[in-house]
């Protein structure tokens, strides 16, 4: 490792070059799987297709309104690489459509309950033992005793079917865990002499709980939230599947797989690329979360 | 005194033989072959009790179990049934009919007039199912319409006064399922008052039992599930050889799963709401076959004319120039033909000269510019499909994008069946647009303007439009009334223009009702009469009429042999 050596040194004297070489390091662990690598490309391609959906997108119209009786049920060709369903329309393009929204759907439900879940947890934590943390904590154990796709069902299906409410749905049954992943790793690292010197310098809860106690957590937290963008869109899945997601005429993954079921298996393209689509989501997720688990594992190897 | 001791013996031993051979011969009587038997999975039948049920998985059932004075013909006409024949006063408002001596319920007892009295009474008392049309009631509750009274002369002859001269009484007469009143009387639950001192009137028992005539029992009712019915070996009518042994309606368990039980003869006939591709599969089924006839069912939008944007009559003719009506007929259902208006075209008393709509985009432009929504983009609109039947979204989609080519924004909501009868109870939980299937409940066009447009149906899934003309409602309580065939027809005719005009619905099609049936064993009359190329429009359940079917049991064993 005499690169590595180098490296360091030059490190010193240059900040930039301190975090290109933390990087650096970083990506060699994240690297040494290949499977890793692998599931970065499937996340960048997903996130590549979503962006530029409309312009990637073989009929971006497909998407929307749009009806063609007439070429309905065509089996995969150079027209239609994926064939086209029921409605005469490109499932290629539905997918690729399709991406946006299950995308924006992890996106708007880790953004919610990753902060609020890691709040609650830290705070938890750091209390523990007191009546703080049995609040929170019986509160979310109430919430983690409800399987989470029942739990998503049960409110999706009170509220009207739209995309932003099975967001809600699925919200109110994730932030639970990361509360709770928060809690035993707080719970644990409060205890470390670190965090006692800084109570004992006098430092602030805030600073306490922000600057010493989440920055040890964030690498399980990462991990999880690269895994949770599959898992979300599998559920979204769900949701969808049973009519309780985006609304037609806008392609979602799972209404697309059941309208395709009731076709198999004589046109079985219908549901068949839909169902690897998700698969493709979820196992690039998590690839992508087995490599940033060990990039981010402080173990030297 | 021996003698005597051996002969008693003797006795005791020929009778101890005796006994299994009468129990032999007994059994054998009552024996049926569990491979003789109908089944189909339109629906599990919610109600069999004719004075509750009336959708088409109801009147499967009941139809089975009950008999009727007068029983229609698959040509659409009737003939007499328990009823051997009637009478009719030169008023047109006294009926009597004579009745069938010898028909026996399937309890054993005898049908009398005080039966058929009774049931008619049970029916109007309970006003649901078919009651309102036998019988039309103010908002003062006097009846206006239809039956006033009914009275048993003797115990064969029964008299019907109405209240006014009602055209197409006879063969509205069909809805009149004769129960038998004992049996009834002594299920009734009386800790339940709904009605009086009648109690729950025989509703609760009624759920899951017969107290029928017809040429099947209820064996085995399971809730939310099926129906099996079997062969009531004593029916008045008497038997054909081969005639099916059961019957079973049950649940639609899903297209994949109907394909399955076809190929292992589980199934003998489809439900017909199958999309075209699952058709096209079954005929692949060696020994299926599929039949498709018009029917007098017809599928359309209902607007809702008390909420905006579907009150302007101008958006509504709007909506219904700009309906591509060719892509509904030709590319979703090829069997269906475009509607001629509001009533079927196979229903007597259809008026063929009403303006059709067309896909027109010019005169869907124009009409939009004459309404108070003129120049404005992206008009909201609601739209309910019902989830049980998967084409309609093709429709709701299609509707989708022929409403985005005259700038309304339409929404699309996938509704159970049960859902779109809730929202239908309140004008405004209705939706601007419901894309539905009705169905004439007796043969002629009256039937179909009285369900649909007369104000009684309102708040009902028959009539999402909310019309409420009293214009309407009195030009239809006219024709009814009219006696004279030809007079009635032309006022039939008159209310279609009228309709037509007011655009209160989007007359999509009307129904070719295709079914996939087991061809080679089964013999079904409807199908005989669809392949010889007759037309054939049988009120809504009488398709399915078991007892003149025939089931090839042998034929059956040899071909799952194979």
């Amino acid at each position: 490792m005499t690169t590595k050596g180098m490296l360091t040194s030059s490190s010193l004297e240059n900040p930039w070059a301190r975090t290109l070489d933390s990087l650096k390091r970083t990506w060699y662990k994240f690297s040494r799987n290949w499977l890793s690598v692998l599931g970065l490309v499937m996340v960048v391609t997903i996130f590549f297709l979503a962006v530029f959906a409309p312009y990637v997108a073989p009929y971006p119209q497909h998407s929307g309104k749009f009806v063609d009786f007439k070429s309905k049920n065509q089996p995969p060709s150079w027209q239609h690489l994926m064939g086209t369903d029921t409605i005469g329309r490109d499932i290629l393009s539905r997918i690729i459509f399709a991406f946006r929204n299950a995308l924006l759907m992890a996106i708007v439900v880790l953004a919610i309950s990753v902060p609020f879940g890691t709040l609650t947890g830290l705070t938890a934590g750091y209390y523990s033992g007191t009546w703080v943390e049995t609040v929170i904590m019986r509160v979310t154990d109430v919430f983690i005793s409800i399987p989470p796709i029942i739990l998503a069902l049960s409110i999706a299906a009170m509220l009207k079917p739209t995309l932003m409410n099975s967001m809600i749905a699925v919200t109110v049954s994730w932030w639970p865990w990361y509360t709770r992943i928060t809690y035993s790793l707080a719970s644990s690292i409060k205890n470390e002499y670190y965090v006692q010197a800084a109570e004992l310098t006098g430092a602030s809860k805030i600073y306490i709980l922000f600057r010493e106690i989440l920055p040890n957590c964030s690498s399980s937290l990462l991990t999880k939230m690269a895994l949770d963008v599959g898992w979300v869109t599998l559920v979204g899945a769900a949701l969808s599947f049973v009519g309780l997601g985006e609304q037609p005429p806008k392609p979602a993954l799972g209404t697309m797989i059941a309208e395709g079921v009731e076709r198999m298996p004589t046109q079985w393209w219908i549901a068949l690329f839909p169902a690897l689509a998700i698969m493709f989501v979820v196992l690039g997720f998590n690839l992508f979360g087995d490599g940033i688990r060990d990039a981010l594992s402080p173990e030297e190897a | 005194m021996k003698n005597l001791k051996s002969l008693l013996y003797l006795i005791i031993l020929v009778a101890l033989l005796a006994i299994p051979v009468i129990g032999i011969t007994a059994a054998s009587a009552a024996e049926h072959n569990p491979e003789s038997i109908v089944r189909w999975c339109e629906d599990w039948p919610t109600y069999i009790d004719p004075a509750v049920g009336t959708d088409f998985s109801d009147t499967m059932a009941i139809v089975q179990l009950y008999d009727t004075l007068i029983f229609p013909n698959l040509d659409g006409s009737v003939r007499p049934h328990v009823a051997e024949k009637w009478d009719i006063s030169d008023d047109f408002l006294t009926y009597t009919f004579y009745l069938r001596k010898g028909v026996k319920f399937h309890n054993g007892d005898e049908l009398t007039a005080e039966d058929v009295v009774f049931s008619t009474e049970r029916l109007f008392d309970i006003g649901e199912g078919f009651a309102y049309i036998l019988q039309t009631k103010d908002a003062q509750g006097k009846i206006i319409a239809g039956i006033e009274s009914v009275k048993a002369i003797d115990d064969y002859t029964v008299e019907f006064k109405l209240a006014r001269p009602f055209g197409p009484f006879v063969p509205a007469l069909v809805r009149l399922y004769i129960l038998n009143k004992s049996q009834v009387m002594k299920n009734i639950d009386k800790s339940n008052a709904m009605y009086g001192e009648m109690g729950d009137y025989g509703k609760k028992w009624l759920l899951t039992n017969d107290a029928g005539s017809g040429p099947y029992k209820v064996k085995e009712m399971k809730m939310e599930e099926s129906l099996l019915g079997e062969k009531f070996d004593d029916y008045w009518d008497g038997w054909e050889e081969g005639a099916p042994d059961f019957f079973k309606e049950f649940a639609f368990p899903g297209e994949v799963a109907i394909r399955t039980m076809m190929k292992n003869q589980e199934l003998e006939i489809t439900s017909e709401t199958l999309p075209m591709e699952a058709y096209a599969a079954l005929r692949e089924i060696p020994g299926v076959e599929t039949i498709a006839y018009l029917s007098t069912h017809n599928l359309q939008i209902m607007l809702n004319t008390r909420v905006p944007p579907t009150d302007d009559i101008h958006f509504r003719k709007a909506l219904s120039w700009a309906m591509d009506y060719d892509v509904v007929v030709n590319d979703i259902w090829p069997y269906y033909v475009q509607s001629v208006g509001p009533v079927p075209q196979t229903l007597p008393g259809h008026n063929k000269d009403v303006l059709q709509y067309s896909y027109n985009l010019e005169k869907a432009k124009e009409e939009m510019a004459k309404s108070a929504y003129a120049g404005k983009e992206n008009i909201p609109f609601t739209l309910s499909w019902c989830a049980e039947v998967p084409d309609e979204e093709k429709v709701a989609l299609l509707f989708q994008v022929n409403a985005a080519e005259i700038g309304i924004d339409v929404e699309i909501f996938k509704k159970p069946f049960g859902l779109m009868i809730d929202d239908a109870q309140t004008v405004k939980t209705t939706p601007n647009g419901s894309v539905v299937y009705v169905a004439a409940h007796y043969n002629e066009a009256g039937s179909m303007l009285d369900t649909r447009y007369h104000s009684k149906s309102q708040g009902t899934w028959e009539q999402c439009e909310w019309l409420g003309s009293p214009n309407i409602d009195t030009a239809i309580e006219v024709a009814l009334a009219t006696v004279d065939e030809d007079e009635r027809f032309k006022e039939y005719a008159e209310i279609q223009n009228t309709l037509v005009d007011l655009a209160p619905t989007i007359w999509l099609a009307d129904q070719a009702l295709e079914f996939g049936y087991q061809a080679d064993y089964l013999v079904w009359p409807l199908a005989e009469r669809v392949k010889a190329g007759k037309s054939s429009s049988p009120p809504m359940g009488y398709s399915f009429y078991v007892r003149d079917m025939k089931i090839l049991v042998e034929k059956k064993a040899e071909l799952l042999k194979k």
